[in-house]
Protein backbone atom coordinates (compact mmCIF):
# COMPACT_ATOMS: atom_id res chain seq x y z
CA UNK A 1 0.00 0.00 0.00
CA UNK A 2 2.50 2.42 -1.19
CA UNK A 3 0.38 4.74 -2.97
CA UNK A 4 -1.47 7.42 -2.04
CA UNK A 5 -5.30 7.60 -1.62
CA UNK A 6 -7.42 9.82 -4.14
CA UNK A 7 -8.92 11.42 -0.97
CA UNK A 8 -7.71 11.27 2.56
CA UNK A 9 -11.24 11.60 3.47
CA UNK A 10 -12.75 8.57 1.77
CA UNK A 11 -10.28 5.39 2.52
CA UNK A 12 -8.98 4.09 4.99
CA UNK A 13 -6.90 0.62 5.85
CA UNK A 14 -7.87 -2.10 8.32
CA UNK A 15 -6.45 -5.59 8.67
CA UNK A 16 -9.11 -6.62 6.36
CA UNK A 17 -7.66 -3.97 3.59
CA UNK A 18 -9.94 -0.76 2.63
CA UNK A 19 -12.73 0.23 3.59
CA UNK A 20 -15.31 3.94 3.04
CA UNK A 21 -15.20 6.00 5.53
CA UNK A 22 -18.35 7.82 6.42
CA UNK A 23 -19.77 9.99 9.68
CA UNK A 24 -22.28 9.61 11.71
CA UNK A 25 -24.42 11.96 13.75
CA UNK A 26 -24.35 11.16 17.56
CA UNK A 27 -27.80 12.43 17.61
CA UNK A 28 -30.03 11.58 14.77
CA UNK A 29 -28.11 8.75 13.39
CA UNK A 30 -27.45 10.33 9.64
CA UNK A 31 -24.95 9.08 8.09
CA UNK A 32 -22.66 11.06 5.26
CA UNK A 33 -20.46 9.37 2.61
CA UNK A 34 -17.79 11.24 2.01
CA UNK A 35 -17.51 12.46 6.16
CA UNK A 36 -19.29 15.21 7.11
CA UNK A 37 -17.24 16.89 10.03
CA UNK A 38 -20.29 18.68 11.71
CA UNK A 39 -23.70 17.14 11.46
CA UNK A 40 -26.07 19.47 9.05
CA UNK A 41 -28.93 18.95 11.04
CA UNK A 42 -27.90 18.68 14.80
CA UNK A 43 -24.67 21.04 14.06
CA UNK A 44 -23.25 18.30 16.18
CA UNK A 45 -19.44 16.99 15.76
CA UNK A 46 -20.04 13.74 13.75
CA UNK A 47 -18.39 10.07 14.80
CA UNK A 48 -16.46 8.62 12.00
CA UNK A 49 -18.27 5.45 10.95
CA UNK A 50 -16.33 2.45 8.91
CA UNK A 51 -18.82 1.67 6.09
CA UNK A 52 -19.49 -2.33 5.37
CA UNK A 53 -17.76 -3.40 2.40
CA UNK A 54 -20.37 -6.03 1.10
CA UNK A 55 -23.56 -4.75 -0.24
CA UNK A 56 -25.97 -5.45 -3.01
CA UNK A 57 -26.31 -2.90 -6.51
CA UNK A 58 -29.10 -0.83 -6.50
CA UNK A 59 -28.90 0.17 -9.58
CA UNK A 60 -26.27 0.94 -12.57
CA UNK A 61 -25.24 2.15 -15.72
CA UNK A 62 -22.29 2.65 -18.55
CA UNK A 63 -20.28 5.34 -19.46
CA UNK A 64 -19.58 4.94 -23.43
CA UNK A 65 -18.48 8.54 -24.29
CA UNK A 66 -15.50 10.06 -22.37
CA UNK A 67 -16.13 12.47 -19.70
CA UNK A 68 -15.04 16.40 -20.62
CA UNK A 69 -11.61 16.38 -18.83
CA UNK A 70 -11.04 18.25 -16.58
CA UNK A 71 -12.96 17.21 -14.17
CA UNK A 72 -12.05 13.77 -15.58
CA UNK A 73 -8.73 12.90 -14.47
CA UNK A 74 -8.13 8.88 -15.37
CA UNK A 75 -5.34 8.82 -17.50
CA UNK A 76 -5.41 5.39 -18.66
CA UNK A 77 -9.35 6.22 -19.91
CA UNK A 78 -8.23 9.88 -21.14
CA UNK A 79 -5.69 8.85 -23.44
CA UNK A 80 -7.22 5.60 -24.74
CA UNK A 81 -11.14 5.76 -24.01
CA UNK A 82 -13.26 2.61 -23.50
CA UNK A 83 -16.53 2.61 -21.42
CA UNK A 84 -16.75 1.73 -17.57
CA UNK A 85 -19.43 1.26 -15.74
CA UNK A 86 -20.22 3.11 -12.37
CA UNK A 87 -23.52 2.55 -9.86
CA UNK A 88 -24.81 2.98 -6.63
CA UNK A 89 -24.58 0.18 -3.94
CA UNK A 90 -26.84 -0.24 -0.57
CA UNK A 91 -24.60 -0.61 2.37
CA UNK A 92 -26.35 -2.43 5.27
CA UNK A 93 -25.56 0.62 7.23
CA UNK A 94 -29.05 2.34 5.41
CA UNK A 95 -27.29 4.04 2.98
CA UNK A 96 -26.25 4.00 -0.92
CA UNK A 97 -23.12 5.41 -2.38
CA UNK A 98 -21.80 6.02 -6.06
CA UNK A 99 -18.70 3.74 -7.25
CA UNK A 100 -17.13 2.28 -10.46
CA UNK A 101 -18.17 -1.30 -11.37
CA UNK A 102 -15.32 -4.12 -12.15
CA UNK A 103 -15.09 -7.77 -13.28
CA UNK A 104 -18.74 -7.64 -14.69
CA UNK A 105 -20.00 -6.72 -18.29
CA UNK A 106 -23.50 -6.79 -17.48
CA UNK A 107 -24.54 -6.76 -13.97
CA UNK A 108 -27.63 -7.38 -12.22
CA UNK A 109 -29.68 -4.85 -10.41
CA UNK A 110 -29.88 -6.74 -6.75
CA UNK A 111 -26.30 -8.86 -6.94
CA UNK A 112 -23.96 -9.00 -3.52
CA UNK A 113 -21.08 -6.82 -4.46
CA UNK A 114 -17.84 -6.27 -2.49
CA UNK A 115 -15.44 -3.23 -2.37
CA UNK A 116 -12.23 -3.52 -4.04
CA UNK A 117 -8.94 -1.24 -4.46
CA UNK A 118 -8.76 0.12 -7.57
CA UNK A 119 -5.63 1.82 -9.14
CA UNK A 120 -6.11 5.20 -10.88
CA UNK A 121 -3.94 7.60 -12.37
CA UNK A 122 -4.66 11.17 -12.09
CA UNK A 123 -4.39 13.50 -15.29
CA UNK A 124 -2.56 16.23 -15.70
CA UNK A 125 0.21 15.00 -13.56
CA UNK A 126 0.23 11.37 -13.96
CA UNK A 127 0.00 10.62 -10.09
CA UNK A 128 -0.49 7.52 -9.00
CA UNK A 129 -3.60 7.40 -6.66
CA UNK A 130 -5.91 4.71 -4.61
CA UNK A 131 -9.41 4.82 -5.53
CA UNK A 132 -12.66 2.41 -5.30
CA UNK A 133 -14.65 -0.07 -7.22
CA UNK A 134 -17.16 -2.44 -6.30
CA UNK A 135 -17.03 -6.17 -7.93
CA UNK A 136 -19.43 -9.13 -7.86
CA UNK A 137 -19.11 -11.76 -5.11
CA UNK B 1 -60.49 34.18 -2.62
CA UNK B 2 -56.89 34.90 -4.04
CA UNK B 3 -56.16 37.06 -7.38
CA UNK B 4 -56.26 35.16 -10.29
CA UNK B 5 -53.14 35.99 -12.91
CA UNK B 6 -53.26 35.23 -16.33
CA UNK B 7 -50.26 34.63 -19.99
CA UNK B 8 -51.99 37.43 -22.05
CA UNK B 9 -48.59 37.13 -24.32
CA UNK B 10 -46.28 34.07 -25.43
CA UNK B 11 -43.04 35.17 -27.52
CA UNK B 12 -40.07 32.56 -28.67
CA UNK B 13 -37.26 32.38 -30.41
CA UNK B 14 -36.65 29.71 -32.47
CA UNK B 15 -35.04 26.91 -30.73
CA UNK B 16 -31.33 25.24 -31.62
CA UNK B 17 -28.66 26.43 -32.86
CA UNK B 18 -28.83 29.97 -34.22
CA UNK B 19 -24.53 31.24 -35.23
CA UNK B 20 -23.85 34.93 -34.50
CA UNK B 21 -27.33 35.99 -32.76
CA UNK B 22 -26.33 36.08 -28.24
CA UNK B 23 -28.60 34.60 -26.42
CA UNK B 24 -29.75 38.48 -25.09
CA UNK B 25 -30.45 38.85 -28.35
CA UNK B 26 -32.89 36.12 -28.80
CA UNK B 27 -34.33 36.78 -25.52
CA UNK B 28 -35.47 40.83 -26.96
CA UNK B 29 -36.65 38.59 -29.72
CA UNK B 30 -38.96 36.28 -28.06
CA UNK B 31 -40.03 39.75 -26.07
CA UNK B 32 -40.62 41.63 -29.05
CA UNK B 33 -43.18 39.13 -30.25
CA UNK B 34 -44.86 38.24 -26.71
CA UNK B 35 -45.60 42.01 -25.96
CA UNK B 36 -46.69 42.15 -29.76
CA UNK B 37 -48.93 38.61 -28.95
CA UNK B 38 -50.23 41.05 -25.62
CA UNK B 39 -50.96 44.01 -27.85
CA UNK B 40 -48.70 46.42 -25.29
CA UNK B 41 -46.15 48.66 -25.21
CA UNK B 42 -42.61 48.59 -23.30
CA UNK B 43 -44.07 51.45 -21.49
CA UNK B 44 -46.75 49.26 -19.57
CA UNK B 45 -44.11 46.79 -18.43
CA UNK B 46 -44.14 47.06 -14.62
CA UNK B 47 -41.28 44.91 -13.49
CA UNK B 48 -39.81 41.82 -14.76
CA UNK B 49 -38.14 38.46 -13.67
CA UNK B 50 -35.95 36.60 -15.99
CA UNK B 51 -32.31 34.79 -16.24
CA UNK B 52 -30.34 32.28 -18.38
CA UNK B 53 -27.69 29.85 -17.09
CA UNK B 54 -24.72 30.75 -19.72
CA UNK B 55 -25.84 33.81 -21.35
CA UNK B 56 -25.84 36.63 -19.12
CA UNK B 57 -27.91 38.65 -17.45
CA UNK B 58 -31.49 39.13 -18.00
CA UNK B 59 -31.23 42.69 -16.67
CA UNK B 60 -29.60 43.23 -20.16
CA UNK B 61 -32.61 43.58 -21.61
CA UNK B 62 -33.18 46.96 -20.57
CA UNK B 63 -30.77 48.03 -22.81
CA UNK B 64 -32.62 46.23 -26.13
CA UNK B 65 -36.26 47.68 -24.98
CA UNK B 66 -35.40 50.69 -22.70
CA UNK B 67 -34.16 51.66 -19.58
CA UNK B 68 -37.57 52.70 -18.22
CA UNK B 69 -36.90 52.05 -14.38
CA UNK B 70 -38.66 49.35 -13.63
CA UNK B 71 -37.45 46.43 -11.05
CA UNK B 72 -35.97 43.88 -13.08
CA UNK B 73 -34.60 40.88 -11.19
CA UNK B 74 -32.44 38.55 -12.70
CA UNK B 75 -33.21 34.72 -11.50
CA UNK B 76 -30.64 31.99 -11.47
CA UNK B 77 -32.49 28.07 -10.42
CA UNK B 78 -30.50 26.24 -12.86
CA UNK B 79 -32.98 24.01 -14.90
CA UNK B 80 -36.14 25.42 -13.08
CA UNK B 81 -34.68 29.12 -13.89
CA UNK B 82 -37.77 30.07 -15.78
CA UNK B 83 -40.54 28.28 -13.59
CA UNK B 84 -38.31 30.74 -10.74
CA UNK B 85 -39.20 33.62 -13.14
CA UNK B 86 -42.72 32.70 -13.53
CA UNK B 87 -43.55 32.13 -9.51
CA UNK B 88 -42.15 35.47 -8.90
CA UNK B 89 -44.09 37.21 -11.49
CA UNK B 90 -47.20 35.63 -10.24
CA UNK B 91 -46.60 36.19 -6.64
CA UNK B 92 -45.47 39.75 -7.69
CA UNK B 93 -49.02 40.37 -9.59
CA UNK B 94 -50.91 39.03 -6.08
CA UNK B 95 -48.68 41.13 -3.96
CA UNK B 96 -49.34 44.50 -5.58
CA UNK B 97 -46.21 45.12 -7.09
CA UNK B 98 -47.50 45.45 -10.73
CA UNK B 99 -50.37 44.60 -12.54
CA UNK B 100 -48.49 43.92 -15.91
CA UNK B 101 -45.36 42.11 -16.11
CA UNK B 102 -42.46 40.07 -18.41
CA UNK B 103 -40.82 36.61 -17.71
CA UNK B 104 -38.00 35.66 -19.43
CA UNK B 105 -35.92 33.06 -20.03
CA UNK B 106 -32.98 32.07 -22.33
CA UNK B 107 -29.90 29.97 -22.79
CA UNK B 108 -26.97 29.60 -25.27
CA UNK B 109 -24.64 26.80 -24.41
CA UNK B 110 -21.62 25.53 -25.67
CA UNK B 111 -21.72 22.38 -27.47
CA UNK B 112 -21.61 18.73 -25.54
CA UNK B 113 -22.38 17.87 -22.30
CA UNK B 114 -22.49 21.12 -20.10
CA UNK B 115 -19.13 20.97 -17.87
CA UNK B 116 -19.57 20.83 -14.06
CA UNK B 117 -17.71 23.03 -11.36
CA UNK B 118 -17.76 20.57 -8.82
CA UNK B 119 -17.46 23.60 -6.03
CA UNK B 120 -21.16 24.78 -7.04
CA UNK B 121 -22.82 21.76 -6.05
CA UNK B 122 -20.15 20.89 -2.68
CA UNK B 123 -19.08 17.44 -4.62
CA UNK B 124 -15.17 16.31 -3.70
CA UNK B 125 -12.83 16.52 -6.30
CA UNK B 126 -12.69 12.54 -6.80
CA UNK B 127 -16.27 12.67 -8.05
CA UNK B 128 -15.27 14.37 -10.94
CA UNK B 129 -11.66 12.73 -11.01
CA UNK B 130 -13.22 8.78 -11.39
CA UNK B 131 -15.81 10.19 -14.23
CA UNK B 132 -18.95 10.41 -12.12
CA UNK B 133 -19.58 14.69 -12.81
CA UNK B 134 -22.00 13.70 -15.72
CA UNK B 135 -26.03 14.41 -15.29
CA UNK B 136 -26.39 11.26 -18.33
CA UNK B 137 -25.33 8.80 -15.52
CA UNK B 138 -28.12 9.74 -13.08
CA UNK B 139 -31.06 9.62 -15.33
CA UNK B 140 -29.75 6.55 -16.73
CA UNK B 141 -29.70 4.94 -12.98
CA UNK B 142 -32.84 5.89 -12.09
CA UNK B 143 -34.35 4.60 -14.69
CA UNK B 144 -32.59 1.14 -14.83
CA UNK B 145 -33.87 0.72 -11.64
CA UNK B 146 -37.09 2.31 -12.01
CA UNK B 147 -37.50 -0.31 -14.93
CA UNK B 148 -36.64 -2.96 -13.04
CA UNK B 149 -39.19 -2.49 -9.88
CA UNK B 150 -42.16 -1.62 -12.23
CA UNK B 151 -41.50 -3.67 -15.11
CA UNK B 152 -40.88 -1.42 -17.71
CA UNK B 153 -39.44 -2.27 -21.06
CA UNK B 154 -36.79 -0.47 -23.38
CA UNK B 155 -39.86 -0.47 -26.09
CA UNK B 156 -41.15 2.56 -23.90
CA UNK B 157 -37.97 4.25 -24.13
CA UNK B 158 -37.89 4.08 -28.12
CA UNK B 159 -41.77 4.85 -28.10
CA UNK B 160 -40.68 8.24 -25.99
CA UNK B 161 -38.18 9.04 -28.28
CA UNK B 162 -39.93 8.22 -31.19
CA UNK B 163 -43.13 10.46 -30.60
CA UNK B 164 -40.64 13.55 -29.13
CA UNK B 165 -38.80 13.26 -32.90
CA UNK B 166 -42.00 13.07 -34.65
CA UNK B 167 -43.99 16.01 -32.59
CA UNK B 168 -40.80 17.63 -33.80
CA UNK B 169 -41.30 17.54 -36.94
CA UNK B 170 -44.71 19.31 -36.61
CA UNK B 171 -42.98 22.50 -34.84
CA UNK B 172 -41.41 24.96 -37.02
CA UNK B 173 -39.72 26.73 -33.75
CA UNK B 174 -38.04 23.35 -32.89
CA UNK B 175 -34.63 22.14 -33.28
CA UNK B 176 -34.61 18.75 -34.45
CA UNK B 177 -37.78 18.64 -37.47
CA UNK B 178 -36.66 15.00 -38.47
CA UNK B 179 -38.86 11.79 -37.69
CA UNK B 180 -36.87 8.97 -36.83
CA UNK B 181 -37.82 4.87 -36.65
CA UNK B 182 -38.21 2.96 -33.88
CA UNK B 183 -35.41 0.62 -35.87
CA UNK B 184 -33.06 4.09 -35.88
CA UNK B 185 -33.58 4.92 -32.81
CA UNK B 186 -32.49 1.14 -31.67
CA UNK B 187 -29.58 1.44 -33.62
CA UNK B 188 -28.17 4.75 -32.19
CA UNK B 189 -24.97 4.25 -29.91
CA UNK B 190 -25.59 3.44 -26.48
CA UNK B 191 -24.33 6.46 -24.21
CA UNK B 192 -25.50 5.19 -20.59
CA UNK B 193 -27.14 1.86 -20.30
CA UNK B 194 -29.82 1.54 -20.70
CA UNK B 195 -30.17 5.09 -22.95
CA UNK B 196 -29.43 5.17 -26.41
CA UNK B 197 -28.34 8.68 -28.19
CA UNK B 198 -31.65 9.10 -29.51
CA UNK B 199 -33.44 9.67 -26.00
CA UNK B 200 -31.12 12.17 -25.01
CA UNK B 201 -31.52 15.83 -25.06
CA UNK B 202 -28.64 18.23 -25.54
CA UNK B 203 -27.64 21.72 -24.61
CA UNK B 204 -29.04 24.12 -27.42
CA UNK B 205 -30.15 27.62 -27.67
CA UNK B 206 -33.17 29.47 -27.55
CA UNK B 207 -35.21 31.96 -25.60
CA UNK B 208 -39.14 32.40 -24.55
CA UNK B 209 -40.75 35.28 -23.20
CA UNK B 210 -44.57 35.27 -21.53
CA UNK B 211 -46.22 39.13 -20.35
CA UNK B 212 -47.96 38.09 -17.57
CA UNK B 213 -51.02 40.09 -15.55
CA UNK B 214 -53.58 40.42 -13.06
CA UNK B 215 -57.54 40.92 -13.09
CA UNK B 216 -56.79 45.12 -13.02
CA UNK B 217 -53.84 44.48 -15.53
CA UNK B 218 -56.46 42.39 -17.89
CA UNK B 219 -58.54 45.33 -17.72
CA UNK B 220 -55.57 47.50 -18.80
CA UNK B 221 -55.02 45.37 -21.41
CA UNK B 222 -58.09 43.95 -22.64
CA UNK B 223 -56.82 40.69 -23.43
CA UNK B 224 -59.81 38.22 -24.50
CA UNK B 225 -57.99 35.29 -25.08
CA UNK B 226 -56.18 35.01 -21.55
CA UNK B 227 -54.97 31.30 -20.24
CA UNK B 228 -55.19 31.68 -16.62
CA UNK B 229 -52.57 30.66 -14.02
CA UNK B 230 -54.04 28.23 -11.71
CA UNK B 231 -51.04 27.41 -10.03
CA UNK B 232 -47.39 27.28 -10.35
CA UNK B 233 -45.08 25.26 -7.53
CA UNK B 234 -41.33 24.71 -6.74
CA UNK B 235 -39.79 22.16 -4.64
CA UNK B 236 -36.52 20.83 -3.42
CA UNK B 237 -35.86 17.62 -2.55
CA UNK B 238 -36.36 16.02 0.87
CA UNK B 239 -33.98 13.45 2.38
CA UNK B 240 -33.80 10.17 0.64
CA UNK B 241 -34.38 10.90 -2.47
CA UNK B 242 -32.30 9.86 -5.28
CA UNK B 243 -31.07 13.01 -7.01
CA UNK B 244 -28.58 14.24 -9.80
CA UNK B 245 -24.95 14.98 -8.51
CA UNK B 246 -24.63 12.98 -5.22
CA UNK B 247 -21.98 10.77 -3.52
CA UNK B 248 -24.46 8.99 -1.69
CA UNK B 249 -28.21 9.07 -0.71
CA UNK B 250 -30.27 7.49 2.28
CA UNK B 251 -32.43 4.61 2.11
CA UNK B 252 -36.13 5.69 2.64
CA UNK B 253 -39.05 5.82 1.32
CA UNK B 254 -39.58 9.38 0.49
CA UNK B 255 -41.98 10.82 -2.37
CA UNK B 256 -39.39 12.32 -5.14
CA UNK B 257 -39.33 15.91 -5.62
CA UNK B 258 -41.63 16.16 -8.46
CA UNK B 259 -44.84 14.69 -6.44
CA UNK B 260 -43.99 17.06 -3.75
CA UNK B 261 -44.18 19.97 -6.38
CA UNK B 262 -47.17 18.62 -8.45
CA UNK B 263 -48.74 18.10 -5.12
CA UNK B 264 -48.26 21.62 -4.17
CA UNK B 265 -49.70 22.77 -7.33
CA UNK B 266 -53.00 20.72 -7.59
CA UNK B 267 -53.42 21.88 -4.44
CA UNK B 268 -53.14 25.79 -5.33
CA UNK B 269 -55.40 24.94 -8.62
CA UNK B 270 -57.61 23.08 -6.51
CA UNK B 271 -58.10 20.51 -8.95
CA UNK B 272 -56.63 16.78 -9.43
CA UNK B 273 -54.80 14.79 -12.16
CA UNK B 274 -57.76 13.43 -14.04
CA UNK B 275 -58.95 16.91 -14.91
CA UNK B 276 -55.31 17.55 -16.60
CA UNK B 277 -55.45 16.83 -20.65
CA UNK B 278 -52.55 17.55 -22.02
CA UNK B 279 -48.86 17.75 -20.51
CA UNK B 280 -45.34 19.06 -20.91
CA UNK B 281 -43.10 16.97 -19.05
CA UNK B 282 -39.07 17.33 -18.40
CA UNK B 283 -37.71 14.84 -20.99
CA UNK B 284 -34.01 15.41 -20.25
CA UNK B 285 -34.12 11.09 -21.65
CA UNK B 286 -36.79 9.00 -22.24
CA UNK B 287 -37.01 7.84 -19.23
CA UNK B 288 -37.43 10.94 -17.34
CA UNK B 289 -40.80 11.68 -19.07
CA UNK B 290 -41.51 7.80 -17.88
CA UNK B 291 -40.79 8.40 -14.74
CA UNK B 292 -42.66 12.05 -13.95
CA UNK B 293 -45.63 10.86 -15.88
CA UNK B 294 -46.48 9.18 -12.76
CA UNK B 295 -44.39 11.22 -10.52
CA UNK B 296 -47.05 14.39 -11.35
CA UNK B 297 -49.74 11.83 -10.62
CA UNK B 298 -51.34 11.32 -13.93
CA UNK B 299 -51.07 7.71 -13.87
CA UNK B 300 -49.98 4.63 -11.47
CA UNK B 301 -46.15 3.67 -11.19
CA UNK B 302 -45.99 1.13 -14.02
CA UNK B 303 -48.79 1.66 -16.45
CA UNK B 304 -46.66 4.06 -18.12
CA UNK B 305 -45.48 1.77 -21.22
CA UNK B 306 -49.18 0.45 -21.95
CA UNK B 307 -50.22 4.23 -22.44
CA UNK B 308 -47.39 5.15 -24.18
CA UNK B 309 -47.50 2.25 -26.58
CA UNK B 310 -51.20 2.63 -27.26
CA UNK B 311 -51.16 5.91 -28.48
CA UNK B 312 -52.61 7.67 -25.17
CA UNK B 313 -49.65 10.08 -24.85
CA UNK B 314 -49.52 10.84 -28.26
CA UNK B 315 -51.05 14.18 -30.31
CA UNK B 316 -54.63 12.08 -31.23
CA UNK B 317 -54.45 10.31 -27.38
CA UNK B 318 -56.53 10.88 -24.25
CA UNK B 319 -53.07 12.65 -22.62
CA UNK B 320 -50.78 14.32 -25.19
CA UNK B 321 -47.20 14.74 -23.67
CA UNK B 322 -44.43 16.94 -25.01
CA UNK B 323 -46.80 17.54 -27.65
CA UNK B 324 -43.52 20.39 -29.29
CA UNK B 325 -40.87 17.61 -29.14
CA UNK B 326 -39.90 18.05 -25.78
CA UNK B 327 -36.40 18.65 -24.67
CA UNK B 328 -36.03 16.04 -27.18
CA UNK B 329 -36.83 17.89 -29.72
CA UNK B 330 -35.89 21.20 -28.78
CA UNK B 331 -32.51 20.74 -26.92
CA UNK B 332 -32.14 21.84 -23.18
CA UNK B 333 -31.37 25.67 -23.15
CA UNK B 334 -31.30 25.99 -19.44
CA UNK B 335 -32.99 29.19 -18.87
CA UNK B 336 -35.80 28.78 -21.43
CA UNK B 337 -36.50 25.15 -21.07
CA UNK B 338 -38.90 25.57 -18.79
CA UNK B 339 -41.01 28.40 -20.36
CA UNK B 340 -41.00 26.67 -23.65
CA UNK B 341 -43.31 23.95 -21.79
CA UNK B 342 -45.86 27.01 -20.53
CA UNK B 343 -45.05 28.33 -24.12
CA UNK B 344 -46.81 25.20 -26.18
CA UNK B 345 -49.18 24.91 -23.35
CA UNK B 346 -50.72 28.26 -23.92
CA UNK B 347 -50.90 27.46 -27.28
CA UNK B 348 -52.44 24.49 -27.48
CA UNK B 349 -54.89 26.10 -24.53
CA UNK B 350 -55.41 28.78 -27.69
CA UNK B 351 -56.41 25.91 -30.28
CA UNK B 352 -53.16 27.79 -31.83
CA UNK B 353 -50.52 24.95 -32.34
CA UNK B 354 -51.31 24.32 -35.90
CA UNK B 355 -50.19 20.88 -37.17
CA UNK B 356 -49.77 19.35 -33.43
CA UNK B 357 -53.03 21.09 -32.22
CA UNK B 358 -54.45 18.38 -29.86
CA UNK B 359 -58.46 18.35 -29.38
CA UNK B 360 -59.76 21.15 -27.39
CA UNK B 361 -57.63 20.97 -24.18
CA UNK B 362 -58.63 22.83 -21.24
CA UNK B 363 -56.23 22.25 -18.08
CA UNK B 364 -52.36 21.99 -19.18
CA UNK B 365 -49.54 21.18 -16.90
CA UNK B 366 -46.10 21.57 -16.84
CA UNK B 367 -43.05 19.96 -14.90
CA UNK B 368 -39.28 20.61 -14.87
CA UNK B 369 -36.69 18.95 -12.95
CA UNK B 370 -33.29 20.23 -12.67
CA UNK B 371 -29.98 19.68 -10.40
CA UNK B 372 -29.66 19.10 -7.68
CA UNK B 373 -32.71 17.95 -7.39
CA UNK B 374 -35.51 20.74 -7.69
CA UNK B 375 -38.77 20.68 -9.56
CA UNK B 376 -41.37 22.90 -11.07
CA UNK B 377 -44.69 22.50 -11.93
CA UNK B 378 -47.66 24.18 -13.11
CA UNK B 379 -50.97 24.43 -14.19
CA UNK B 380 -52.55 26.60 -16.82
CA UNK B 381 -56.62 26.76 -18.03
CA UNK B 382 -58.48 28.76 -20.76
Amino acid sequence: MSKDWIDDKVLGLDDEGIYLRASQCPNCSQICFPPELQCNRCDLQTELLPLSREGVLWSWTTQAYPPKAPPFADQQLIENFSPFLLGFVELPEGIRVITRLQNVHTPEIGIPVKLTPLDITLAPNKQARQAFAFVPI
Amino acid sequence: MAERTYIVGIGIHKFGRTPGVSGIQQASIATAAAMEDARIQWEQVEFAFGGSQDAGNADTLLKFKGLSGIPFINVANGCATGGSALISAVNALKSGMGDIGLVTGFDKHEHGAFRVRLSDWGLPDWYGEMGFALTTQFFAMKINRYMHDYGISENALVAVAQKAFYNGSLNPMAWRQQAFSADEIIASPMLNYPLRKYMFCSPSEGAISLIVCNDAGLRKIGSRRAIQIRGCALNSRREGTFEVFTTCNQVANTAPVTTDASRACYEAAGIGPEEVNIAQLQDTESGAEIMHMAETGLCEHGDQEQLILTGKTSLTGSLPINTDGGCLANGEPVGASGLRQIYENVLQLRGEAGKRQVATPKMALSQVYGAPGISCVSLLSV
